[in-house]
C-alpha cells in the first residue's frame, strides 16, 4: 500500500506494485491523433512483451513553452479527444497534464492519470481541484528548484483535502543555468514516505534554454540515468518517446525514438529481473 | 488590513530620498502552501476594500480567474516567478494594460528574460530578481543578472524576501547561516549599483518579515537616481 492507504490502481488493470514498474511514455506533445496511435502502440505491444505495465502520456497543450514562437498543440479540446480516441482505440490508461484549474475538471473525464507540471507543483488553484475529482490519479513533478521534502508538502496538501492517489516525479534540478542534474537522494525521500515515485528519464537531460532560447538536451544520457534510478528504486519511469524526435515540435534533442526507447525498456526489464531476485 | 497579507515594494523616487514611496501588493488569493492564515471568507471583503480604496494598491494574481476578478480596480498586477514562463498569464496580465511587476523565476537564465518580456504586449513592466537558484532552499543573487537587466534597458527591482529565504517548511539540511538580514545590505547596495529602482519585500506573517523601519534606514544611507513605473 501506498502513502494513506493507497493501493496504487491506475485504471482496472494497471497497478503500481512492489516487485514491478509501471511504464508511462508517448509523445511529447500530441501533435496528431496518428502519431499518438502509432507510438502508444508500439509502447503497449514492448510493455506487454517486456511485462511492464503500461500508461499513454502525451500533452495537448504547451503551455509554459520558453519562447512565444514555439507550438503549443492541438488544445483543450481536440486533445482530449484524440486523447480518449487513443483510450478507446488502444485500450491504455491515459496521463495528461493541465495548467490551469478549469483543465482539471475537463481532462479528468478523459485522463486516468492528471498530471499536475513542475512548475505549477505548489500551485493552489490547482492542487485545490485536484484534491476535489474522484477516480483519477494526480501525478506531480517536482519543480526543478525544490526539495524532495518541499514536494511531500503539495502531497500532503492534498492529501488533507482527502485526495490520496498521489503519484510524485523526480525531473531533474537546477545545476547552474541552462542546465539539470538528478539527485538520486530525492528517489529514496520520496519512497521512505511511502509516495508511488516515477522517475522522469528524458526530462532529467534537458538543458533549459542552453540552445539559444530552445531547450536543448543530451539524450544519451537517458538510459545510464534511467538505470541508476531503477537501481535505487523507483515505482515507475516516465519517457517521451517520438517516432522521429529530429521532426518533434518539442523537446527534438531529448525524446527517444522507438529503437532506443527499447533499449531503455528492456535495460529496466534487467535490472527489474535481477532484482527480484534478491528479494 | 489583518485580512490582507502585503507585499510591499519600495520604489524610491529620484527626489525623494527619505521618503521612498511604497506600494502595496496584496495577497487576497490564497497562494502559498504554507498559509496557514488564509481565511476564505475574506476574499471578497477583500476585493470590496480595494474597490473603495484611493491608494495605489496592487494584487498578486496566479491564475487567469485571479487577474479577470480584480483587473477592473487593481492599480497594478505582481506575478509571482514560478509563472514567469506560463504564457496565458502574461498574455492575459498584459492585455488588462495595467502596470506589471513580474518576478523572475529562480530557475530563468538571465538571458532568456527578453523571451519572457516578447510574451508581454505592452512596455509598462517592472522585472523582479529574485535570485537564482542554488540548492534546495536558497537563491542567490547573481550581479550578471542585474548586469543584463540594466543593459536591456529594463526597469527592475529585487525581492529581497526571495533572498532571505522561507523560515519554515525549508530542506531540512538548508545552511542556517545563509539565512541573516546582515546579507541585505550587500543586497541593497549591489542592487542599486547595477540599477534597482525597487525592492520587495514580502511580509507574510508566517514567512519572515524585516521590518519597513529597517529598510527605510538602509535606503535612507544611499540615494536613488531611477524611476519605478
Amino acid at each position: 500500500m501506498f502513502k494513506n492507504n493507497w493501493n496504487g490502481k491506475i485504471s482496472e488493470n494497471i497497478f503500481f506494485s512492489p516487485h514491478n514498474i509501471v511504464i508511462i511514455a508517448g509523445p511529447c506533445m500530441l501533435e496528431t491523433l496518428e502519431l499518438g496511435l502509432e507510438i502508444g502502440s508500439f509502447l503497449k505491444e514492448e510493455c506487454k512483451r517486456l511485462g511492464f505495465p503500461y500508461v499513454f502520456k502525451s500533452s495537448y497543450d504547451k503551455a509554459n513553452r520558453l519562447s512565444n514562437d514555439s507550438q503549443r498543440g492541438p488544445g483543450l479540446e481536440q486533445g482530449l479527444k484524440w486523447l480518449s480516441q487513443i483510450k478507446k482505440d488502444l485500450d491504455v490508461p491515459i496521463l495528461t497534464d493541465v495548467h490551469s484549474s478549469e483543465h482539471v475538471i475537463n481532462a479528468s473525464q478523459f485522463s486516468d492519470v492528471i498530471q499536475v507540471p513542475a512548475f505549477l507543483c505548489q500551485d493552489i488553484e490547482i492542487l485545490e481541484a485536484c484534491a476535489h475529482i474522484e477516480d483519477t490519479v494526480i501525478q506531480i513533478k517536482k519543480a526543478q528548484w525544490l526539495s524532495a521534502e518541499e514536494l511531500i508538502h503539495s502531497a500532503e496538501y492534498l492529501g488533507k483535502m482527502g485526495q490520496n492517489k498521489v503519484t510524485l516525479v523526480e525531473r531533474g534540478v537546477c545545476f547552474g543555468y541552462n542546465n539539470l542534474s538528478v539527485d538520486f537522494r530525492s528517489l529514496v525521500t520520496l519512497q521512505r514516505q511511502k509516495y508511488a515515485t516515477i522517475f522522469d528519464g528524458t526530462h532529467a537531460v534537458q538543458l533549459p534554454g542552453a540552445g539559444n532560447g530552445k531547450t536543448i538536451g543530451l539524450r544519451d544520457m537517458v538510459l545510464p540515468l534511467v538505470k541508476a534510478a531503477v537501481a535505487t528504486g523507483v515505482d515507475g519511469v516516465f519517457l517521451e518517446v517520438h517516432k522521429n524526435p529530429k521532426e518533434a515540435l518539442s523537446d527534438p534533442e531529448t525524446q527517444l525514438d522507438p529503437s532506443l526507447a527499447t533499449n531503455v525498456l528492456e535495460s529496466i526489464a534487467r535490472i527489474r529481473d535481477g532484482i527480484s531476485k534478491w528479494v | 488590513m489583518k485580512d490582507f497579507k502585503i507585499i510591499n515594494i519600495i520604489a524610491s523616487l529620484s527626489d525623494i530620498k527619505d521618503n521612498p514611496k511604497i506600494l502595496t501588493a496584496l495577497d487576497i488569493f490564497k497562494w502559498r502552501l504554507d498559509d496557514k492564515d488564509f481565511n476564505e471568507g475574506s476574499i471578497q471583503e477583500s476585493i470590496s476594500k480595494l474597490k473603495k480604496s484611493k491608494q495605489e494598491i496592487g494584487v498578486v494574481c496566479c491564475s487567469l480567474k485571479q487577474i479577470e476578478s480584480v483587473e477592473s480596480f487593481a492599480k497594478f498586477l505582481y506575478i509571482p516567478g514560478y509563472l514567469c514562463r506560463q504564457t496565458d498569464i502574461l498574455i492575459k496580465a498584459s492585455q488588462t494594460q495595467l502596470p506589471l511587476f513580474i518576478e523572475k523565476g529562480n530557475f530563468l537564465a538571465p538571458n532568456d528574460i527578453s523571451r519572457l518580456l516578447n510574451k508581454v504586449s505592452h512596455n509598462k513592466i517592472s522585472i523582479v530578481e529574485t535570485g537564482s537558484s542554488f540548492g534546495y532552499s536558497d537563491n542567490i543573487l547573481d550581479l550578471r543578472s542585474l548586469y543584463i537587466l540594466k543593459e536591456n534597458a529594463i526597469i527592475f527591482g529585487v525581492n529581497l524576501s526571495s533572498l532571505y529565504g522561507k523560515k519554515s517548511k525549508t530542506y531540512p539540511h538548508k545552511a542556517k547561516w545563509t539565512n541573516s538580514y546582515n546579507f541585505y545590505e550587500a543586497f541593497i547596495l549591489g542592487s542599486q549599483a547595477l540599477g534597482a529602482s525597487f525592492f520587495v519585500i514580502d511580509n507574510q506573517k508566517n514567512l519572515h518579515t524585516i521590518s519597513e523601519d529597517k529598510v527605510l534606514e538602509m535606503q535612507n544611507a544611499f540615494s536613488v537616481e531611477q524611476n519605478y513605473v
